[in-house]
């Protein structure tokens, strides 16, 4: 249950900073923006009502309320960012308090401060707008709107919830009266109650209760509280069967439930005519809106958590495991030896269709895993937002490749790290608008996240276009803190800019809420470390900064070319591929330390032979007859020389055993896999191939 | 589950999984044992020590394999059909062991186990103890400390050992 509220409650809250950040981009508030935050908000008040969070569900209310005045009244004068503020403080303290329940914890903070806050921005923009602060929107709201007789708003109202208005009651119906009472101090009275009406409902066949609109009127709770909720309804069970269903309301201190002889003994109980004038008032065209988005709110509750089922990752593995295992003893039966020379039409053709299936079944396997980065990413934006405007700066944030899709484990542990790169480029890289103006660049600075599938790995880039990181700054700070492993003058550019990184790191004097503490920087390694991934920042001064992330992929799909050099097989992922052709003898010529080279179209790249970099003694060693492989990494390109290509394949990228790992270093490998026989491939990894043989 | 993890270990107590290994009889605690198979196609992963002999395809899942003749400095023997790989799990971590056979599961309680003689040739601390089985006690099992043998220090020792690494590069080249 609670599980349930903790997960639609963040769907819901991320869908509301979504929108209000996108809200407040367009500095307006489209009707379908405001319907959409109000629902949203609606839904999280009534969910954590009952799960008895009333400093949530508080706050979600005087949320909704703001939106309630602007979808009622379509005010002239919107203070959007004020309200994506107030908006994004709630949505804040939500997910804090949602944490803290996903941890174990208890939701116990105040959210009296930001309702307030919030109430007084209401009563503000009210005023500025001519409108009365202390109307109750919502009394307003249920009177019809073209100038309502008197006689009609006198009349007693009935709320009227069956669907059913015109039939007629049956002779095994029993007419009941039920009386509730809640718990004092347990609040939200009338959330509550629209609970128990809602269950109550289904088993029912007509219902009336009093107060009638309990979630409009705002003094239906105190009703409740006093009178308690009064009922009448109609039902096929038996007294027993009702009474036990009301008996399990959350926080009931008190049930009198009655069968009574006949409706007339109903003290309220609506004529039909009187129904009529109910049914007919609220589907004037005003009034059904609020049981309208009730209902909207409702529906996509239900419609997720049928569709979404969280799923235990070792049991995902399992089967991943499985499938490949069917692959194998798919492969074991198909090229039987035993099959030999024999002309099986039918079998071939029953192996083919085995085979395609198969291949949908890993590949569906292995997509469940799989997570686009867009999510993680579009929380940038909240962060870049915040920061430009408490830092006073300008900047945007573009994203590029946020449909890239990587293990869920990846993302789980990038959150954080990107987090901290993305502040940071925004504390120290973008300037102050006026030193960006003085520079020559726009006002505005850009910080761009891009996501790529590079090889076994996937490469996050965080770039900024500004100021870039001050070398000296960071040299100073680390003489100070004795970070130098070597002699500063041997120090390569990458490595002081990797001094960043380390723990308690700041050239910031002062601690500010952003940055000075030097924890960010050293979280993010630790981060990325974690998932096997590297860290690199590089800088040019004056142009801005760029951190790249590289983590391997413990589980991804790629395209990979599969060599075969001996009696082994190397696979290369087909993007670091340029082309791959058969050399010509006398194309490829050594310097005089003996490394090899092959001059393509006027251009020379060193050459690698598999075979001598994998010590294999049973390989093609003749140029012309094996085939050369151009990869690229960055902007390097070289020549990788193998037996014979085998072919181009999907395959899925396993880590190298940890024991392996930790016995040696494997020059340019990065991962295996499977291959469709079920045979072990080794990956070439182009970018630390690269490393190997380059200055 | 604890009470039933409890009673699996009971089971498991004292009984070890003996193999052949050149003249001698080793025996491994058959808790970490996870199967045995026949000898795999195995795929050759360069720049390792020589008694790494690479990583078979286990169901899926990958898995590394240690020659124990080679690891104890032992001659190389050909492969055969009676060649067996032991999988066993390091904490979390499954190792293949190449043995030349597996003979049977022994119960050897603790008091026919003796500790074996620390001797400076330090061949013996991959040995957690001797165990004496048959009627007269004629029968050794060394019983292997499998925990120690995988231990990362020991691999870096063992990679720094001159005479394997030298073996090593003469084999690749």
């Amino acid at each position: 249950m609670m599980e349930m509220f903790i997960y639609e409650t963040r769907q819901f809250l991320e869908e509301l900073e979504q929108l209000a950040l996108a809200s407040e981009q367009s500095q307006s508030f489209s009707e379908d923006d405001v319907n959409e935050i109000f629902r949203a908000m609606h839904t999280i008040k009534g969910s954590a009502a009952m799960m008895m969070l009333d400093e949530i569900s508080k706050l979600a209310h005087s949320v909704e309320d703001i939106f309630f005045y602007i979808r009622e009244k379509h005010p002239q004068k919107v203070d959007t960012s004020t309200i994506t503020d107030l908006v994004l403080n709630a949505v804040d303290f939500m997910r804090q308090e949602t944490d803290e329940l996903d941890g174990g914890g208890g939701a116990n903070a105040s959210s009296k401060e930001l309702r307030d806050k919030t109430e007084s921005f209401l009563r503000e923009m009210k005023i500025s707008n001519g409108d009365d602060p202390d109307e109750d929107l919502r009394k307003y709201k249920k009177s019809p709107s073209a100038q309502p007789s008197p006689s009609e708003e006198k009349k007693p109202q009935q709320y009227y919830i069956s669907a059913k208005p015109e039939k007629k009651q049956p002779e095994n119906l029993h007419v009941y009266k039920a009386v509730l009472h809640f718990e004092e101090g347990c609040e939200m009275e009338e959330v509550r109650s629209y609970a128990v009406i809602n269950n109550l409902k289904e088993s029912t066949d007509e219902l009336f209760y009093k107060p009638e609109k309990l979630l409009e009127d705002d003094h239906a709770a105190e009703s409740i509280r006093k009178d308690g909720l009064q009922m009448w309804f109609t039902s096929e069970l038996d007294h027993q069967t009702v009474e036990d269903a009301l008996n399990t309301t959350i926080f009931m201190k008190k049930l009198e439930l009655k069968e009574l002889g006949s409706v007339s003994e109903c003290e309220y109980w609506p004529s039909v005519q009187q129904q009529a004038v109910d049914a007919a008032e609220t589907s004037a065209p005003i009034v059904p809106k609020v049981p309208q988005a009730e209902h909207k709110v409702k529906q996509p509750a239900h419609h997720e958590a049928q569709q979404m089922i969280s799923v235990k990752v070792s049991k995902l593995d399992r089967l991943m495991d499985l499938v490949g295992e069917l692959v194998i003893a798919e492969a074991m039966v198909t090229q039987n030896p035993d099959l030999n020379g024999l002309e099986l039409h039918n079998f071939q053709k029953a192996a083919r269709q085995l085979h395609k299936i198969d291949n949908e079944l890993q590949d569906s396997v292995m997509s469940i895993r799989m997570v686009p980065l867009e999510g993680t990413f579009r929380k940038m934006n909240r962060i870049v937002r915040d920061m430009t405007k408490t830092l006073g700066k300008k900047a945007r944030l573009v994203l590029q490749g946020e449909d890239t899709e990587v293990d869920k484990n990846i993302i789980e542990h990038i959150g954080d790290p990107l987090m901290h790169i993305v502040r940071n480029s925004m504390d120290h890289g973008i300037e102050m608008p006026e030193e960006r103006a003085a520079c020559g660049k726009q006002e505005t600075g850009t910080v761009t996240i891009s996501a790529e599938n590079a090889g076994g790995e996937v490469v996050i880039r965080v770039s900024d276009d500004g100021a870039g990181i001050d070398k000296e700054k960071v040299l100073a700070k680390a003489r100070e803190n004795h970070l130098f492993t070597k002699p500063e003058s041997e120090l390569t550019d990458q490595e002081i800019y990797s001094f960043i990184f380390a723990p308690g790191f700041s050239t910031n004097k002062e601690v500010t809420q952003y940055s000075g503490r030097g924890v960010g920087m050293d979280v993010v390694v630790k981060n990325i470390e974690k998932l096997g991934g590297k860290v690199v920042v590089d800088s040019t001064p004056g142009e801005g900064s760029v951190t790249t992330l590289r983590i391997p992929l413990t589980l991804a799909i790629i395209e990979g070319m599969s060599l075969s050099v001996g009696d082994s097989t190397y696979t290369i992922p087909i993007n670091s591929i340029k082309e791959s052709f058969k050399p010509d003898i006398g194309s490829v010529f050594k310097d005089p330390d003996g490394s090899e080279m092959i001059m393509v179209r006027g251009e020379c790249y060193p050459v690698v032979r598999l075979s001598h970099l994998y010590h294999k003694t049973d390989a093609i060693e003749d140029i012309d007859k094996g085939i050369m492989v151009l990869a690229e990494s960055g902007q390097r390109i070289m020549g990788i020389f193998a037996d014979k290509l085998i072919g181009v394949q999907e395959i899925v990228v396993k880590p190298i055993p940890k024991y392996i790992q930790e016995v040696s270093h494997t020059k340019g490998i990065t991962g295996c896999t499977l291959l469709g026989d079920g045979s072990i491939s080794l990956i070439i990894d182009a970018a630390s191939l690269e490393k190997e043989i380059f200055l | 589950m604890a009470d039933e993890r409890e009673v699996q270990e009971d089971t498991q107590k004292d009984k070890y999984l003996t193999f052949r290994l050149a003249d001698e009889s080793y025996g491994i605690d058959i808790s970490v044992v996870i199967e045995i198979i026949g000898i795999q196609p195995i795929t050759t992963v360069p720049e390792v020590p020589e008694y790494v002999r690479g990583i078979i395809n286990l169901r899926g899942k990958i898995i590394p394999v240690v020659d124990m003749r080679l690891r104890f400095g032992k001659d190389f023997r050909t492969y055969t059909d009676r060649t067996c790989v032991i999988v066993i799990d390091v904490h979390e971590v499954p190792i293949g062991l190449i043995v030349d056979g597996v003979a049977e599961v022994l119960d050897i309680t603790e008091d026919h186990i003796v500790p074996p003689p620390s001797l400076k040739a330090a061949q013996n601390r991959y040995i957690r103890g001797i165990g004496k089985t048959g009627k007269a006690d004629e029968n050794i099992t060394l019983l292997l400390d499998w925990e120690k043998l995988f231990s990362p220090e020991e691999e870096i020792a063992m990679g720094e050992m001159p005479a394997l690494a030298g073996d090593m590069n003469e084999n690749g080249n």
